[in-house]
């Protein structure tokens, strides 16, 4: 009893610990390193977002970027008339709602067959989005009010911790163990009583919502969107690659993964800019090769070493 | 109005030919190997920069690079399958994870292919000239190099077709699509002839680049994405394995290209991606499908 | 099959279960042919026939996994033809699975707390929980391994916690696939006794 309560005692500082570094960073460092972190954390949002649903089913969603997008859109659109709490809101209920309809039509389809329709749906959106706006509204890029970077940052700190809480609450309660049953044998969870289609539509829309609102939030930053930036399909990849190279099985894979990955994305793209896709492609390759499950994966195997002690060889 | 017409219909199948040829070597690699190459279209795109170099540096004729790119696209195909993916296919616990995993490194592949190209051959698009003189049929105007395009799409086709029909390899292959251990117990040498399939495939995707790069399109690093995708929007057109099925679905979305181009511009790739979807929905074992 | 329920008595038995003219084809096979059958309150019946015959279809057409081209089924009365499985199972049927599935990765106690907290009228986690998790658990005598990971138990165990996650939906008809398969002799005698103790 004395050990456990020790380890959530250290738990907790270090998350009191983490918070007061989040909120008080912006004072006390440049406005570079804050972009750079708020991007990360995007990310990392972004990330966990997808882990929520696409973790626990085993159902890879190739539509992050449709839901970005949407965000993004949304806060286009209305952040000239409204406060931006409004309509990042607007954006991840945007994002809900395109989600619900999407899942509840496709969500029967076998893994591969959904993984390429959300896919087709990404890029469905950006055409005919383009189109729309080069022949019905004209206005093929538009450009944003930009808001403060430290107002952003905070905005997207608060959202970190929220899609933080919601993906442990879901994690430890009747739900969670929902989705577990449904990624391991969903036969079998339809038989014990588990309302398939709705957890996972829910779950799908959950995971959409988060991923509207951190679009709609970065929009302030970026001055000029158009259809291509906003429903860019690399940020349908990119929280898939992050999750695989974190691992998916508890809370800290995803962050670790989309922290390191985003990180040496930033420092790849300014340091090597002419091999930097060479570079993210072999690390890709080496990821998926070696790494099957992650930096997770590699921490449990430390761990069981060390469980076994130094006498015995592995 | 027949005019109209012709041009509509001569002009969906020389572009259904590359789109068929494509589809069925993407097909070769998904059906078979179980490989979702999203690479696929940057082989496509080295195609075509092979060609380019191969036409304006050294001036050969590109129907003589086909020659010289096929055997050397199969070679690349075939070598990167045995190093990299026959091992991944052997560690990965199941099926399921193997298709998801593959798919993933094929996304490095893009990568690092695209990379590559940017390096050789820079960011500036290029493009070249040749057969470019008009013909007309029945009074529809077409460019002689893209009627070459269609021949040689629909010749490889044939000659794939047969060998897939009549010689040993071929039958391996296809017992390897329906059942690979089955075949691995009949005495097929099953990463082989996966192998054999994913080279095939990057091979046609060489030769598709060489072919589109004769129509005088733009060439540059970033053409390969929307090919890829306009692959595996065909081979679900025609069902998932089935390489008949992609070769003709291949001529009908290029017809449905056409039509839809003529109709309201700027919509045919919306109009791929709609079909795409409903197919997904309502029929995902594709028209031509089991 | 007598159960945690009340047992009713309507001056004759009550059918809990039956069907009539249920029929299922699979592309050119018929599977299960204009079938009639019937269970009453109380009751423990056996599905026999060769491999093949039809069973694991039959039972996927009462649990809701499969739909009849034709025909009807009732529960307790009520018709349940191409109802959800989740639906059905909430109504009060519970199975087994011939090939045994488990959650692979979910721990005993996991798998029962589902069935329970999903599968019966009450949803809700209360006091009652852990109390009546535990006695089934105890029933089957999986108390121990409550921690263990589903795929590290043996076939035995495994088909032990099956059931004991079937109970826990608090079923009124209990549907057993094939429970014997695959279980050596001593094996097959305790899962005989655990079918009469049920």
């Amino acid at each position: 009893m004395k050990a456990i309560t020790k380890k959530y005692s250290l738990l907790g500082i270090l998350i009191i610990l983490l918070l007061i570094l989040l909120v008080g960073f912006p004072r006390y460092v440049s406005a570079y390193k804050v972009i750079f972190l708020t991007n990360v954390l995007m990310y990392v949002i972004i990330t966990l977002s997808w882990v929520i649903f696409s973790g626990s089913t085993g159902y890879i969603s190739l539509a992050p970027a449709a839901f970005f997008g949407v965000g993004v859109y949304a806060s286009a659109i209305l952040s000239k008339s409204l406060f931006l709490p409004v309509f990042i809101l607007i954006g991840g209920l945007a994002s809900f709602c395109l989600a619900f309809l999407i899942g509840g039509l496709t969500l029967r389809l076998r893994g591969m067959y959904f993984m390429m329709f959300t896919f087709g749906l990404v890029e469905l959106i950006r055409h005919f989005v383009q189109w729309w706006e080069v022949n019905i509204t004209g206005t093929v890029g538009r450009l944003v009010p930009v808001l403060h970077h430290i107002t952003i940052y905070y905005a997207i700190v608060v959202i970190f911790l929220l899609v933080l809480l919601t993906s442990y609450v879901i994690r430890r309660s009747k739900f969670g163990l929902a989705l577990q049953s449904i990624g391991e044998c969903e036969e079998v969870a339809a038989h014990t009583g588990v309302n398939v289609t709705r957890v996972k539509v829910l779950t799908f829309a959950v995971s959409a919502f988060f991923i509207g609102v951190v679009g709609a939030t970065m929009t302030m930053r970026w001055q000029y969107i158009d259809p291509s930036t906003a429903f860019d399909i690399r940020l349908s990849f990119m929280p898939v690659l992050m999750a695989i190279f974190g691992g998916m099985g508890h809370l800290y894979g995803p962050i670790v993964g989309a922290s390191i990955f985003s990180f040496l994305d930033e420092i790849l793209a300014t340091k090597f800019p002419y091999y930097y896709m060479l570079l993210f492609g072999v690390t890709m390759f080496v990821v998926i090769r070696f790494m099957p499950h992650g930096v997770e994966g590699v921490i449990q195997k430390w761990n069981k070493r060390e469980r076994r002690g130094p006498s015995e060889t592995p | 109005m027949i005019v109209r017409f012709l041009d509509i219909v001569i002009g969906g199948l020389l572009m259904g030919g590359i789109y068929a040829l494509i589809a069925v070597g993407f097909s070769l690699q998904y059906g078979v190997a179980r490989v979702l190459n999203v690479s696929h279209g940057e082989f496509i795109m080295l195609g075509a920069f092979a060609t380019w170099s191969l036409y304006t540096l050294w001036g050969v004729n590109p129907l003589i690079s086909l020659v010289i790119c096929a055997p050397i696209f199969f070679i690349i195909g075939f070598v990167i399958h045995r190093t990299y993916y026959t091992p991944l296919r052997i560690s990965s616990e199941s099926l399921a994870v193997f298709e998801g995993s593959s798919m993933l490194a094929s996304f490095g592949l893009l990568f690092v292919i695209q990379n590559i190209a940017l390096i050789v051959w820079g960011a500036p698009v290029k493009g070249y000239s040749y057969l470019a003189h008009p013909i007309s049929f029945f009074g529809a105007v077409f460019s002689a190099n893209r009627i070459v395009t269609l021949l040689a799409s629909v010749i490889l086709g044939l000659i794939f077709y047969l060998f897939l029909a009549r010689t040993r390899i071929g039958k391996a292959i296809r017992a390897a699509a329906q059942d690979p251990d089955a075949a691995e117990l009949m005495g097929v040498r099953i990463h082989q002839v996966l192998a054999l399939c994913f080279g095939f495939g990057t091979m046609m995707a060489g030769l598709g680049g060489l072919l589109i790069s004769m129509t005088s399109v733009m060439i540059t690093p970033f053409m390969g994405l929307e090919y890829t995708l306009i692959a595996i929007i065909v081979v679900v057109l025609g069902g998932l394995g089935n390489i008949k099925g992609s070769f003709i679905g291949g001529f009908i979305l290029g017809l449905v290209g056409t039509i839809v181009s003529y109709i309201q511009p700027g919509l045919s790739l919306v109009a791929y991606y709609l079909i795409f979807l409903l197919l997904l929905l309502i029929r995902p074992t594709g028209i031509l499908g089991k | 099959m007598e159960q945690k329920g009340e047992k009713r008595t309507f001056g004759d038995t009550m059918r809990i279960l039956e069907g009539e003219g249920v029929k299922k084809n699979f592309g050119g096979l018929a599977a299960v042919s204009d079938v009639e059958f019937h269970a009453e309150q109380g009751e423990i019946v056996g599905l026999i026939g060769p491999n093949g015959a039809g069973k694991t279809t039959l039972f996927n057409l009462v649990s809701g996994a499969l739909i009849p081209d034709s025909g009807v089924i009732r529960f307790k009365g009520k018709n349940i033809t191409g109802l959800k499985p989740h639906q059905i199972t909430r109504m009060g049927i519970a199975r087994t699975f011939q090939s045994v599935k488990v959650f692979p990765k979910m721990s005993v106690l996991d798998h029962v707390l589902l069935g329970y907290l999903f599968g019966n009228q009450e949803c809700t986690r209360s006091d009652k929980t852990l109390k009546e998790v535990t006695e089934i658990l105890d029933f089957l005598e999986l108390s121990e391994m409550k921690e263990k990971r589903s795929k590290d138990l043996t076939l035995a165990n495994q088909k032990r916690l099956e059931v004991a996650r079937a109970l826990a939906i608090k079923p009124e008809l209990l549907l057993l696939d094939e429970l014997m398969a695959g279980l050596n002799h001593t094996e097959v005698i305790e899962a005989m006794e655990l079918v009469r103790k049920i």
